[in-house]
């Protein structure tokens, strides 16, 4: 259940970068989670529901969760795989001396945001 | 008004681990994160990983659990300062509950620290505690398919040590399978086979650590920054 505190610091962090344009709200936030950081989706927007409420800014925010794929370059043929399966091996060659490449981020992307010129 | 963020979430957790990086290799600390499923026998390892380093390495011990301090009583005899931390709910360790620590580490003179983590193979894999290596077991009485049921951990480990192996021969599992599995994961972790009970394959674990050991002492500053968290 790291979802909970993963739910945590993104509401502070949207909540931050909100106040820090001024923003009258945040009305939307999309987060970026790669495969291999194990978080499962529904469990996250659960989270994120509850504790948005804590912040007037964050209180409508209407959370997207993005998966990024796992990516992989090859040491050997330097091909880059991308796949939805835990599959840790080049599609070209089948070595399977690879490195992450993607798949790993967990971040906060972007926010819509209403101001008071809005 | 649309804009543009792009802020790790775990950025707070990784400056943390990076500070706790410099600070172990300033004074020279090996150290391992050691992360399983509950009851795959990391205090059991630990337990006799103390008895038989016990008069040529000065070792530190924290001991991660949701509750109690039963861990932290059994790991205790060998002589060696243990600390254990209880986290109250939270299922893995974050880089501020080690730093709350690190008076415990800098007094002690070690040359290994040792952090045997929540029990809980999902979440620990994602919080980077400032180690050298992540340390992950997979006991004989588990399914060969944990590798590919959490795949972020075996990737992430540095060693795969496959525990209990004096159960071999009252257990279905098959640990060919098994090192398959890992391998499909991560072709180039290092495996190691043993048993706390019977003492089979300690000599290899122990060679290993002492190995780590002499690695991070010879090693420049430097280098040892740079090695953070391999892919």
């Amino acid at each position: 259940m790291h979802e909970l505190s993963i739910a945590e610091e993104i509401v502070r962090i949207v909540a931050k970068e909100g106040a820090s344009v001024k923003a009258v709200r945040v009305s939307g936030a999309s987060v970026s989670v790669g495969r291999l950081m194990a978080v499962e989706t529904d469990n996250l927007l659960f989270c994120l529901d509850v504790l948005k409420k804590s912040d007037p800014l964050t209180e409508h925010t209407i959370f997207t969760v993005e998966e990024e794929q796992l990516q992989l370059r090859c040491k050997a043929c330097d091909h880059v795989t991308v796949t939805d399966e835990f599959l840790f091996a080049c599609e070209a060659c089948h070595s399977q001396a690879v490195d992450v490449i993607g798949g790993e981020q967990l971040e906060v992307s972007y926010l819509e945001v209403e101001s008071h010129e809005d | 008004m649309k804009i543009d963020v792009k802020q790790s979430v775990m950025e707070a957790n990784n400056e943390l681990a990076a500070e706790l990086r410099a600070r172990f290799a300033e004074r020279r600390v090996l150290t391992l994160n050691m992360i399983s499923s509950p009851g795959s026998g990391k205090t059991a390892l630990l337990e006799n990983t103390l008895l038989r380093l016990r008069d040529q390495l000065n070792i530190g011990i924290l001991v991660g659990d949701v509750q109690t301090e039963n861990d932290a009583r059994r790991l205790a005899v060998y002589g060696f300062p243990v600390k254990q931390i209880i986290t109250s709910g939270t299922c893995h360790l974050e880089a501020h509950m080690i730093q709350k620590h690190l008076p415990f580490v800098d007094q002690g003179d070690l040359d290994l620290l040792i952090i045997e983590n929540v029990g809980n193979l999902i979440c620990p894999s994602s919080y980077d505690l400032g180690e050298d290596f992540k340390v992950v077991l997979l006991s004989t009485t588990e399914g060969e398919d944990k590798p590919l049921k959490y795949p972020g951990i075996f990737r992430r480990a540095k060693v795969a040590m496959i525990t209990k192996t004096d159960l071999l021969p009252h257990t279905d599992f098959d640990l060919g399978l098994a090192e398959r599995n890992i391998r499909s994961i991560h072709n180039e972790i290092d495996i190691l086979t043993l048993s706390s009970r019977s003492g089979e394959g300690f000599d290899r674990w122990i060679n290993w650590l002492q190995q780590r050991v002499q690695e991070k002492q010879s090693l420049p500053e430097a280098a040892q920054r740079s090695h953070a968290e391999p892919k």
